[in-house]
């Protein structure tokens, strides 16, 4: 049982090393008939599987792709609350209580105003919706590490966040701080960015090394 | 060939282990009871010497009968000498054998 047990570890450790690094799965494995006892076998190898931790989480390609992951997850989380803020808006077209319209009426805003206000609130839900399924569509690229594809996605979601931010200031003259709009191309702008730039930077240090 | 950084203790004993009969092909399993070491820290510093090209290895027929062959390993020539200075400086250290992690 034991002895199976240090094979299947094996086996494991085999799954987990990098491309580069598979045929020490081999050399590893080779080694178990030759263990005297299975207690021995069993941490034998599960010090093969310490080491085939170690050399998954140290390789590149690994820490390449667990950054984009990290980069589309967050998008993801991004694009859900876009999604909710428009599911927001439809809740308000159906007759919700909308709290930014009392407070423009509140301000004393003139009717013209709350007519351009009102007649916007569909283009703004389009909005948020388009960017919600852009930025999904974006994590997915991410995930795939289509990088070409999910620059193409980013720079529409950037022309569809200008247009609703654009319309929004036409009505609504209030800057403070960055529209939620970019947000989520802010944040994918520099995490991106910082993983490409730690990437080119391996790079060079393994030409230089090798 | 890659940059040699300064070799870890762990290092040196296999560099040591591996020195003692440097024409003699080892195995991973044989090392691990000699130096004392357990493979999950022996086998990267196997695959690091290799990547180096401080390490040659083949695979050998097993002398037990019924067992897969064996992965053997054994200095190279880049290795042995990379071994016997690594070692040397080692010995020549105030605090003892290796200091950094390799």
């Amino acid at each position: 049982m034991m002895r199976r047990l240090a094979f299947t570890l094996c086996a494991v450790a085999g799954r987990l090393l990098p491309a580069a690094r598979k045929p020490w799965a081999d050399a590893m494995s080779a080694e178990l008939p030759h263990v005297e006892s299975d207690r021995a076998a069993l941490a034998y190898a599960a010090g093969c599987l310490v080491a085939a931790i170690r050399a998954r989480v140290r390789d590149f390609d690994t820490r390449f792709s667990a950054g984009l992951w990290s980069i589309a997850v967050i998008t993801s989380l991004f694009a859900m609350i876009q999604l909710a803020c428009a599911a927001r808006g439809i809740d308000v077209l159906l007759g919700a209580r909308d709290g930014m319209r009392e407070a423009l009426l509140k301000d004393g805003a003139s009717p013209a105003l709350m007519v351009s206000y009102d007649a916007a609130r569909p283009i703004v839900i389009g909005s948020f919706t388009l960017l919600g399924c852009m930025h999904l569509v974006a994590a997915w690229f991410l995930s795939r590490a289509q990088l070409h594809r999910f620059f193409i996605m980013w720079c529409a979601a950037l022309l569809v966040a200008s247009t609703a931010v654009i319309i929004q200031l036409s009505i609504v003259w209030s800057v403070v701080g960055v529209p939620s709009e970019f947000h989520a191309l802010l944040v994918q702008a520099v995490a991106l960015s910082a993983l490409l730039a730690w990437s080119r930077g391996r790079h060079q240090y393994s030409g230089r090394t090798a | 060939m890659m940059r040699q950084r300064k070799p870890s203790r762990q290092t040196i004993a296999v560099l040591e282990a591996l020195l003692a009969s440097p024409a003699d092909w080892r195995y991973g399993y044989d090392l691990t009871k000699q130096i004392g070491l357990q493979s999950g820290t022996l086998y990267p510093v196997l695959m690091r010497l290799a990547e180096q090209g401080s390490l040659e290895s083949e695979w050998r027929a097993s002398d037990r009968p019924g067992t897969p062959a064996r992965h053997a390993y054994r200095l190279t020539p880049t290795g042995l000498a990379f071994a016997r200075a690594s070692v040397q400086a080692a010995a020549e250290a105030p605090h003892g054998r290796g200091a950094a992690p390799a």
